[in-house]
């Protein structure tokens, strides 16, 4: 993972370089983020003195990680093979008027337009009506799988961009308003929240950001597009997908088992890794693969003093 | 500037701090305490703690050597005891001849420190406050008083309650305490030997002070508890950096006693004290985790079971019901234990989906069954049912639970059956048309009534939780021993968590959930 500029926290009236349990989390983050492998999964667990802010860090690692790795977006072809019937999002880039729809059957004499039926939209005489789209009106309108956020939640979005930027990592914009979470974050939401909220992020030279404009981070029910998805510690939502989950905590923990893809980070507090984790993780240390050499080569010399951490490599049955 | 309380800041220092921590051993020099430490330990290496009557003796000696190494207050204080505990063991140990000359020393020992009880430990303590309260830089202190399964010993408190010690350091009794304050330093008054492990793993290791300082008498020991460690994964090898603990004993000049590390030697768990749970697993035995109160009560609860906590926060809205594993019980939580009053909402609520009824039909068996045990016994009609197929344990102490109606029926369909089966042998039901019908009908009856009492059993805790949520809300404080009375009439038993046993004990199942005076102290 590297960087163009060092990341700055601002805490009230002062900025202070990111502390480097802080780079570490980050750098855990983007690393089960980046290595996705296939039928294996990557297990990481980090003991800490306290695990306030390591879910955030690990989930923005995730998150640039997921960045660098964007490729393409959601295409033309792409909405083409939606089957009829299935709910879009989009708004247009003009106005920036937002739009549900359920994408109709198109007709088989003109298969580069294809009909959508408009559920809700703030302008209600639109309701109803059918819209066609070709692949030049396509282009002029932003579409998603997943909703598209207000005004604020726009500046938001742009705001995570920007932080991409000012780290000189040049993230494809189309990149956050693709569809699919980077991370799935099962923790107390309330607190994870309240640490974010009173924190801005950016490089020294740069304007600070909001911390949780930066994470994209929305509520597992919330139907807006998110690149970070939080859940409640105690369960692992049905019906998602994500390259990694992180289990912050040990109710968290307990949930492992319902993992059923992805790459795991769990974190602990030193008094929550407890004789019976150990014991799972032997078990895990028993079963785990040699990894693949890439893996290996980008791990840091050494994790700062207080963090400690593990990884297995594992097969996904 | 940022505030000093910035919760990164805090953070940043907590990984600082656990990342380098310093452990200063001070050694306290006190001659008459050394002298009683080892005459304690003399005694307590002549019981045999087999013996019921030796093991009590044994726990008043440990109680007693506890208040003495751990107080804050002057010896002869009030609250200590020193002297009403001395007589005690005196009482006990008179039955014990060869306990005579050690018994008679303490006696003189004891007696000894009362004509001079000044505490040298809350000497030291005050020395280290004011050298830090004139010291160049503002710091905060807290000293630790939950010294033993989070039993406090006392320390000198002003009228209004706060601590009369300089600097107004914090006074930690339980993790929530430690976890809650900011420190600097934190003071230990004696051996980390009876800390709760998660007490122990939290001042140690999480980095809650940059220092901590551990008094010691003469007899008193320190060592760093290993904690558990991650697995070594050939991902990450030779990249963990271990975290120091820098350990350095002070040098006063004062005369110590050198005594060796007996204190281990004593294999006197803190938990054999507490508890006789066993520790490895026998038959007919539950794995358990023993949960000690603060008023010195305790009860095993099943190894998994979740229980209701009271989490109290700084305000009504911060305070909620929680429901958590046993093996998170943090030190200062309130369990909700023993609701009373509740069989009545329970008939209340079952009653709305013709309970009574259903229970008459589905176990119209029981009266034959009264019958029949008036001339067999419930062992030979046990017998018999396992002629029949059934293949229960303890069916002989079940068929008296079915025929009092304390439990409803059998929990399989082939106990239901053997047992219908033996009572139409001895002619106490009707022949049935199909027998096989009609022990089916029968069980399910008896799964119809287990699936109301269940809904009614959510419904009623359901409303409980509610009630009491409220309640709590409302109060201010909890009222004494703990007991909420709610607006359906059910009463409800807080008690606040000192320590929680990490390892599994194996107890009977009449032991789990039974609320107990503490064996020990």
């Amino acid at each position: 993972m590297q960087l163009g500029r060092p990341i700055f926290l601002q805490d009230g009236d002062e900025g202070l370089p990111l502390p480097d349990w802080g780079k570490a989390l980050l750098w855990l983050g983007w690393w089960s983020r980046w290595h996705q492998q296939d039928g294996r999964r990557i297990l990481v667990v980090a003991v800490l003195p306290v695990r306030r802010y390591a879910s955030i860090f690990v989930g923005l690692g995730c998150l640039l990680a997921g960045a660098r790795q964007f490729r393409g977006g959601f295409s033309w072809s792409d909405f083409q093979s939606l089957p009829p019937g299935t709910e879009i999002f989009w708004k247009t880039a003009s106005y920036g008027v937002r739009y549900r729809g359920i994408i109709l059957e198109s007709h088989d004499s003109v298969p580069n337009l294809i009909p959508v039926r408009i559920t809700a939209t703030k302008r209600s005489s639109e309701v109803g009506s059918v819209w066609s789209f070709s692949p030049a009106r396509f282009a002029e309108c932003v579409f998603s799988e997943e909703g598209l956020p207000a005004d604020k939640g726009t500046a938001a979005m742009e705001n995570a961009l920007r932080f991409h930027r000012d780290l000189g990592l040049g993230t494809d914009p189309r990149w956050v308003w693709t569809a699919g979470a980077e991370g799935l974050i099962l923790t107390n939401q309330a607190g994870f929240r309240e640490a974010a909220d009173g924190l801005q992020i950016g490089v020294r030279t740069g304007e600070p950001l909001p911390l949780s404009d930066v994470l994209c981070a929305a509520g597992i029910h919330d139907r807006n597009i998110a690149k970070l998805r939080l859940a409640p510690a105690s369960r692992v939502p049905e019906h998602i997908d994500v390259p990694v989950t992180v289990l912050d905590g040990p109710t968290a923990w307990d949930q492992m088992s319902n993992v059923d893809t992805g790459n795991i980070v769990v974190l602990l507090e030193r008094a929550e890794y407890t004789a019976d984790i150990e014991n799972v993780l032997l078990e895990a240390a028993g079963y785990a693969e040699e990894p693949p050499a890439d893996i290996r080569l980008d791990i840091p010399g050494r994790l700062p003093p207080g963090v400690e951490a593990t990884a297995f490599f594992l097969g996904e049955c | 500037m940022i505030s000093v309380d910035s919760v990164l800041r805090q953070t940043i220092r907590q990984f600082r701090n656990a990342a380098a921590l310093r452990v200063r051993e001070i050694p306290v020099g006190s001659p008459c305490v050394a002298d009683l430490v080892r005459l304690l330990r003399q005694i307590t290496a002549c019981l045999d703690r087999s013996d019921p009557f030796h093991g009590a003796l044994a726990r008043r000696v440990w109680s007693f050597r506890a208040k003495i190494l751990f107080t804050l207050h002057p010896f002869d204080h009030a609250e200590l005891g020193l002297r009403d505990s001395l007589e005690e063991i005196v009482d006990d140990a008179s039955l014990i001849p060869a306990l005579a000359d050690p018994v008679r020393d303490l006696v003189r020992s004891t007696h000894a420190l009362l004509a001079h009880p000044i505490n040298l430990k809350l000497v030291r303590t005050r020395a280290l406050l004011d050298a830090e309260a004139h010291g160049p830089r503002e710091s905060r202190t807290g000293i630790i008083v939950a010294m033993a399964l989070g039993r406090t010993f006392g320390w000198p408190v002003k009228p209004d309650g706060t601590p009369d010690l300089p600097g107004d350091p914090a006074i930690i009794d339980s993790r929530k305490a430690l976890a809650s304050s900011a420190l600097d330093r934190i003071i230990v008054p004696g051996t980390c030997h009876y800390l709760s492990p998660q007490m122990y793993v939290d001042l140690f290791y999480q980095g809650r002070a940059g220092e901590i300082n551990v008094l010691l008498y003469p007899g008193e020991y320190f060592a760093l508890r290993k904690r558990p460690t991650l697995p070594n994964s050939t991902v990450f090898r030779g990249r963990l950096t271990a975290t120091r603990v820098l350990c350095s004993r002070e040098s006063m000049g004062e005369p110590t006693v050198s005594e060796g590390d007996t204190e281990g030697a004593d294999e006197e768990s803190v938990w054999e004290i507490a508890h006789d749970g066993h520790r490895v697993p026998l038959p007919d035995h539950r794995p358990a985790r023993f949960v000690l109160f603060r008023d010195a009560r305790g009860l095993f609860v099943p190894e998994g079971a979740h229980l209701l906590v009271w989490k109290a926060g700084s305000t009504a809205e911060e305070s909620e019901l929680e429901s958590v594993p046993v093996a998170r019980l943090a030190e200062g939580d309130w369990l909700v234990l023993r609701p009373s009053g509740t069989r009545y909402l329970l008939d209340l609520e079952s009653a709305e989906e013709g309970f009574g009824q259903k229970m008459e039909e589905a176990c119209d068996w029981r009266p034959a069954l009264e019958r029949l045990l008036l001339t067999r016994s419930p062992e030979e009609i046990a017998e018999e049912m396992r002629a029949a197929g059934a293949n229960a344990r303890s069916l002989s102490q079940s068929l008296r639970q079915w025929a009092d109606g304390s439990v409803y029926g059998p929990g399989h369909r082939g106990e239901l059956g053997a047992l219908l089966h033996v009572l139409w042998n001895h002619g106490k039901i009707a022949t049935p048309a199909n027998m096989d019908e009609y022990v089916t009908a029968h069980w399910n009856g008896l799964r119809e009534l287990r699936g109301i009492r269940q809904r009614a059993a959510h419904v009623v805790r359901r409303e409980i939780c509610s009630q009491l949520s409220t309640a709590l809300g409302l109060l201010k404080a909890l009222p004494e021993g703990g007991l909420v009375a709610l607006e359906s009439g059910v009463r409800v038993q807080l008690c606040q968590v000192a320590a929680v046993d990490d390892q599994r004990a194996w107890v009977l199942p009449a032991r789990l959930m039974d609320l107990q005076p503490m064996k020990g102290i």
